[in-house]
């Protein structure tokens, strides 16, 4: 499958360029719920983080899931809440199942990772194409 | 605007519903829920929500 980055005006300088950002369609499922969104593909993360609204809508306990402290960049920890959810990239039909990490912190919008994302695709960012391409990881 | 630009200047760190894939906002709020209570109260049952960033994004690590 192939995705465009999506262009993003910049909030601080409406004057400066769009940012190209490889952000794609992804659906989180728990049970019978589930919920589409679009999600920053995040090779610098190590696990896929989304917000805790999320896990509301997906009707997931979050403090009942593993507990864990993240830093970031800025060296400020964050508490992340892990659970087991289903992830379909939208327009593939296959889905695989991710330990996703929820938290309250207001900067985490949707992050894909490392552990389970990238494990289980092989990504390719053509960003002088602003072109991503994802294709199942192969099995050895 | 093509479909792959978003101008969500006003939307910073709100939530948005958007259709897919032409991306046209149907929906905000504060929270995942307020947005989702707008677009679909507009007949949209199915869209895609994004939470805006700031111009910068927290890396989460390990």
């Amino acid at each position: 499958m192939k995705f465009d980055y999506i262009k993003q005006a910049s909030s601080i300088d409406p004057a400066r360029p769009w940012i190209p950002r490889p952000i794609i369609p992804i659906r989180l499922a728990n049970k019978a719920m589930d919920i589409d969104l679009y999600a920053l593909i995040d090779s610098g993360a190590d696990a896929s983080i989304f917000h805790a609204d999320i896990a509301k809508d997906l009707l997931i306990d979050l403090e009942s899931g593993r507990k864990q402290e993240l830093f970031g960049v800025s060296g400020h920890p964050i508490v992340v809440y892990f659970h087991k959810v289903k992830l379909q990239i939208i327009g593939s039909k296959d889905s695989i199942t991710i330990e996703a990490g929820f938290t309250n912190s207001t900067s985490i919008p949707a992050l894909l990772g490392q552990a389970d994302f990238f494990k289980q695709y092989k990504i390719s960012f053509e960003r002088y194409k602003e072109q991503i391409e994802i294709k199942p990881a192969p099995t050895n | 605007m093509s479909r792959n630009k978003l101008d969500l200047k006003k939307y910073v760190n709100k939530w948005v519903a958007l259709t897919y894939p032409d991306n046209k906002v149907v929906g905000s709020g504060e929270t995942l829920a307020e947005a989702k209570q707008t677009a679909v109260r507009k007949g949209y049952k199915k869209p895609v929500f994004y939470k805006v960033p700031l111009d910068a994004f927290y890396i989460p690590k390990l």
